[in-house]
């Protein structure tokens, strides 16, 4: 708002005066200055014209009837419709959250895969180890269980790769498989009173990491099967519901 | 049947709302010029416009029931309306970005009534009287189409349907203050629009610019 008489008026002003919404203080102080003012009174007639050109556009007739059948089926009520333009934001929240599920479900079932495919290549008979943990080197958590098992007492080389294993897998599953991933991080820590031998299968094997069953060990071939197809598993019931819990909204 | 809607309506949106079909088409056969000429402004093309009207009254057939007596039904129409427009122009224009606002300051209110001569300062054109031409009013609507979602809807509802500021807010759910805002820098880019489209006016308005 101008403060006196003498600096020119801004164009909300001169729009306003208009269409006469201003306040009875503003109106007198545009009126003032107006009066003397060649310049805003040049720029007053200029939107004055304009907005006159606009309300002389004509009205055109409707090209077709926009009756609605009266067998028309009501649908549920959004009242999302009505209330869009001052909530947009809470009215994408679903949409919002839909992908997110989409998307760490996808991840998920990823990760899975990738486990999955690591265990079933150390599992062939020519592949050891080490080529099951460099296939699925780009997950970060085997390369933690690798330095766990090339330093298993070691606490501070453990501490340090379990660091980036911990950061990444929350972010890439997500609370669907939180509690699969977290899995790996109690073996970091050496728990010696821990009941061992689930799975009797592998006695022929020499336990590397003895604190957990083998299921739950990615150390071990079925501990890589097991977690990679409860991920997957994870993965495709997100998705699932995903496509399931469609927004009825949307149309 | 305006006359009988004008009197009636409170009754007919409560039958509306109570599932009434032909009551509500009554409401569609009061509205729909008003709710298409919003569409057809704010998107510039006729069929289109005539999908978002449809979709409009849709809409606010399965909204009815969330409609506040004692409000105004024709702005709460015409928000359904204005929405489903944006919606179908941000659909159809993700790539172009409402980042025109390297056309002119705005707020620059002193262009020096210029536009006065070039429409008209003789007798040929009085816009509050006459008919525009045609040339004329493709060009306003076309400078309709230049201006940012959120001016658009506002100029077009203030200088169009004549909506009050007050009935403008309630319609976008804004402040008063926004909505002055909006309209007045609508109508500022829109005048420089005007200006620098002059060649597209008919030969007697460009003649009247080259005399200055």
């Amino acid at each position: 708002m101008a403060q006196h008489s003498n600096e020119h008026l801004t164009i909300t002003e001169l729009s306003a005066y208009l269409d006469k919404e201003l306040t009875p203080a503003e109106l007198a102080l545009c009126d003032a200055h107006i009066q003397t003012c060649q310049p805003c009174q040049a720029a007053l007639s200029d939107l004055r014209l304009t907005s006159a050109l606009l309300s002389s556009m004509p009205q055109v007739a409707v090209p077709r009837s926009f009756v609605l059948p009266t067998n028309i089926a009501v649908l549920p009520e959004t009242p999302a419709m009505v209330t869009k333009a001052p909530n947009r934001s809470s009215s994408l929240a679903p949409l919002v959250l839909k992908r997110t599920i989409r998307t760490l479900s996808t991840l998920a079932a990823i990760l899975g895969l990738i486990f999955i495919l690591a265990g079933t290549i150390s599992a062939l008979p020519h592949g050891g180890v080490t080529s099951g943990v460099s296939t699925a080197s780009g997950v970060t958590a085997p390369s933690s269980i690798e330095a766990t098992r090339k330093a298993p007492a070691t606490s501070s080389t453990k501490s340090g790769a379990s660091t980036p294993a911990q950061d990444r897998t929350p972010h890439a599953t997500g609370t669907y498989s939180g509690t699969a991933t977290s899995a790996p991080s109690p073996g970091l820590t050496p728990t010696p009173g821990q009941p061992y031998g689930i799975d009797n299968r592998q006695h022929n094997k020499p336990p590397q990491t003895p604190e957990l069953p083998p299921t739950l060990n990615l150390g071990r071939t079925e501990g890589r099967l097991t977690i990679g197809g409860a991920l997957l598993l994870l993965g495709i019931l997100g998705v699932l519901m995903s496509k399931l819990f469609r927004n009825p909204a949307r149309h | 049947m305006a006359e009988i809607l004008q009197g009636d309506e409170a009754q007919i949106i409560l039958s509306s709302q109570q599932g009434d079909i032909n009551a509500f088409n009554l409401l569609v056969l009061r509205y729909q010029q008003s709710v298409y000429n919003v569409a057809l402004r704010m998107l510039g093309d006729s069929d289109v416009a005539a999908d978002v009207t449809q979709e409009t009254f849709l809409a606010a057939l399965r909204a009815i029931k969330s409609f506040r007596p004692g409000s105004s039904f024709r702005a709460w129409l015409l928000r359904i309306a204005s929405n489903q427009a944006c919606d179908h122009w941000r659909r159809t224009h993700r790539h172009v970005l409402e980042s025109l606002d390297s056309l002119t300051d705005e707020d620059e209110p002193h262009t020096g009534g210029a536009l006065s001569t070039l429409i008209a300062t003789g007798n040929q054109v009085n816009p509050e009287e006459s008919l525009l031409t045609h040339e004329l009013q493709e060009l306003i609507a076309r400078g309709l189409q230049t201006l940012p979602l959120d001016q658009r809807v506002a100029v077009i509802l203030c200088d169009l349907q004549g909506l009050s500021y007050d009935e403008i807010a309630a319609t976008t759910g804004t402040t008063l203050g926004t909505v002055r805002s909006r309209i007045a820098r609508g109508r500022a880019r829109l005048r420089d629009y005007l200006y620098q489209h002059q060649e597209l006016l008919p030969r007697s308005y460009r003649l009247m610019t080259d005399r200055d």
